[in-house]
């Protein structure tokens, strides 16, 4: 059993607290959100044969990334940026986290987290977006925290890198 | 000794002059492993003194060829290994077994107090109205302090390394909540502007305080419930995450996520998990004595009932035999008496059958006398009612010696005895006669008289007793109406009375 600290990122009301309620059991309240600013949980998976425990750091949301408490990034094994389809300004947040992170953490197994993905009507991102976003060469996985979709791919994605990058 | 061509060799001289034959020595002792081995031998023991007096690599290097040198020797002959230790560990097992008798006696005495007490049933009663559990109640009341849970977590990650909690301890999932830990801390750091290097030492809620020891590459916490001596805990803490950082320094570098090799952390995170109860007056545990008492004074009761039932009962079972045997001696003996008592009967029996026998005989006998008495009393009144006596004519004269007289009167004396045998009284009556064919008669009447009562005189005179004979002649009341007319003899009649 390996133990991997893992962030999620992302603007505010993206869907970050959502989709790790859809993933996890918490055993803290979302009120640490509001306080310290972090939430903490756990899951526990199976990824080829390895166990891995990932403690899942759920970061209060930010508008971008200067107001990230980045003593919480430290020791983190890797992270995901959630973008919230129907706001655009997600969207630009996402990327400039993204781009300060490897700034100041290097390189780290990332996945793109499209959320929303039940209101795609409403999706204020287009092709071009999506083009950028996969220039980054990080996973993209689309995701519905209302209906659990994507979710459970989404931590998979990112927990096979961390096995990779463990081994 | 030359290495390379004469002229290179002698390049090689001039360039080092003296020191080229020492790096020849040199060369020749790493070239040749017992040279080299000798060499080293010469320094080894003072080399590894005093890298063990620098830090504890040296133990932490030693540690697994020094297990698995003991390993193989107890695998290979346990006996040494157990000959060796029997003086240590007789005393240390003897030391133990009074420790954890001594411990079980406290705590039974404790369970005791806390069962029985009045404190205890207002902690019981605190337990109710506050809700909590009677042994929270407890443990807040009788604990000046106790360490619940020890937290060994990676510095640079938040990730848990090790984790360990006092028996009665209630924790959560001690993984997230030291990831909590360190972003509380981060939190702080942040928010407060803390200078480099300053960190979180205390957290403190209610009755539970949090001490937490910041190491290069780990943090300790400390999770206390009650009234925390600090400087001891705090110091406390220093020393275990200095043994931690010590023994563990090359795991904490390399931690990549993998906690495995932090295992063994345990033991020393464990040391920390002390506790202090409030000090209580030493007294003897008189509880626990008296509860050992009841039972063995309960014991000793039930013993001493048990084998009082089981001495009546034999007892019981003494007088039954006794009884039985009486009863059966009573028996053998009424046995003997019945067997006495049948034999005598049966020797009664046997003589009174004897008697019966010789009644019966004698009867027999008496019968036959009887009948023979009948029969000769039969004969003699024949004979004696036969008998004749013939007087001349006209005469009345008797002779005594008359044979037929006598015959007669013998008959007549037999014929009493007979009868008196036979309980009877006999009477002869003597009838006179006469012949009417001459004579008066008158005169015959007299005659016949007269004959009758001189036979009876004679008979009387040859012996007969006189009630036995009567005299009538012929022609009195009681003539015999057999006797014929014209005969001259007397008649004679025998009667039995």
């Amino acid at each position: 059993m390996i133990q991997k600290k893992i962030c999620l990122l992302g603007s505010f009301s993206v869907g970050k607290t959502s989709l790790i309620s859809r993933y996890v059991n918490s055993l803290f309240s979302d009120k640490y959100l509001t306080t310290v600013g972090v939430r903490i949980d756990k899951k526990q998976l199976d990824i080829d044969g390895q166990e891995l425990s990932l403690l899942i750091w759920d970061l209060a949301g930010q508008d971008d990334f200067t107001n990230i408490r980045t003593s919480y990034l430290r020791g983190m094994a890797g992270y995901i940026i959630v973008i919230d389809g129907t706001r655009h300004n997600s969207w630009d947040v996402a990327l400039s986290i993204d781009k300060l992170v490897r700034e100041s953490m290097g390189e780290l197994p990332m996945v793109f987290a499209l959320n929303k993905a039940d209101l795609k009507q409403e999706w204020q991102l287009n092709e071009n977006h999506l083009r950028t976003l996969a220039q980054t060469g990080k996973p993209l996985v689309e995701t519905s925290a209302k209906l659990g979709e994507g979710v459970e791919a989404l931590f998979s994605a990112l927990a096979k890198q961390l096995v990779v990058q463990h081994d | 000794m030359t290495v390379g061509t004469p002229d290179v060799e002698q390049l090689r001289r001039l360039l080092f002059g003296k020191d080229y034959d020492d790096l020849l020595v040199l060369k020749e002792q790493f070239q040749h492993s017992d040279k080299y081995s000798a060499s080293v031998a010469g320094i080894i023991s003072e080399a590894l003194r005093l890298r063990s007096g620098q830090d504890d690599s040296l133990s932490e290097v030693l540690e697994p060829t020094v297990e698995q040198a003991l390993t193989r020797s107890i695998s290979r002959n346990p006996k040494g290994i157990a000959d060796m230790l029997y003086p240590v560990m007789g005393p240390a097992i003897r030391k133990s077994i009074n420790q954890a008798l001594s411990e079980a006696l406290e705590n039974l005495n404790r369970l005791l107090e806390n069962s029985l007490s009045l404190r205890s049933w207002k902690w019981r009663f605190d337990a109710w109205r506050t809700g909590q559990s009677y042994a929270q109640i407890a443990l807040l009341r009788t604990l000046v302090y106790q360490v619940e849970q020890v937290f060994l977590i990676h510095r640079e990650t938040g990730l848990l390394l090790q984790h360990v909690e006092s028996p009665n301890a209630v924790s959560k999932d001690p993984a997230m909540v030291s990831g909590m830990l360190t972003a509380i801390q981060d939190f702080i750091a942040d928010s407060f502007d803390a200078s480099q290097g300053d960190a979180l030492r205390t957290l403190s809620l209610g009755d539970v305080t949090v001490l937490i020891e910041h190491g290069p590459q780990a943090v300790l916490a400390m999770v206390v419930r009650g009234n925390v001596p600090s400087e001891e805990l705090h110091e406390l803490l220093l020393e275990t995450s200095a043994a931690i950082h010590s023994q563990y320094a090359s795991a904490l570098k390399a931690f990549h996520g993998n906690p495995g090799p932090f295992a063994n952390t345990a033991t020393l995170l464990s040391d920390c998990l002390k506790s202090r109860q409030q000090r209580q007056q030493q007294h003897s545990p008189w509880l626990a004595w008296l509860l050992l008492g009841s039972i063995a004074s309960g014991l000793a009761y039930w013993t001493f009932t048990v084998w009082q039932a089981q001495q009546q009962r034999l007892q019981q079972e003494a007088g039954e035999k006794q009884a039985q045997q009486q009863a059966l001696q009573t028996l053998s003996q009424r046995l003997q008496e019945l067997q006495s008592h049948t034999s005598d009967l049966q020797t009664s029996l046997q003589t009174l059958t004897a008697q019966q026998r010789e009644q019966l005989e004698q009867h027999r006998q008496e019968s036959l006398k009887l009948a023979q008495n009948e029969q000769a009393i039969s004969e003699l009144s024949h004979q004696i009612e036969a008998s004749t006596y013939p007087f001349e004519l006209g005469k009345a004269d008797v002779g005594l010696q008359q044979p037929g007289l006598v015959q007669l009167g013998e008959n007549i004396q037999a014929l009493l005895r007979a009868s008196n045998l036979a309980g009877k009284t006999p009477q002869v009556i003597i009838v006179g006669n006469a012949d009417d064919s001459s004579g008066t008669e008158e005169f015959n009447r007299k005659l016949a008289q007269q004959r009758a009562s001189n036979l009876r005189d004679a008979l009387i005179r040859n012996g007969v007793p006189a009630f036995v004979l009567a005299a009538y002649s012929i022609n009195g009341p009681e003539q015999a109406a057999t006797l014929l007319k014209n005969e001259r003899s007397t008649r004679y009649q025998v009667r039995l009375y």
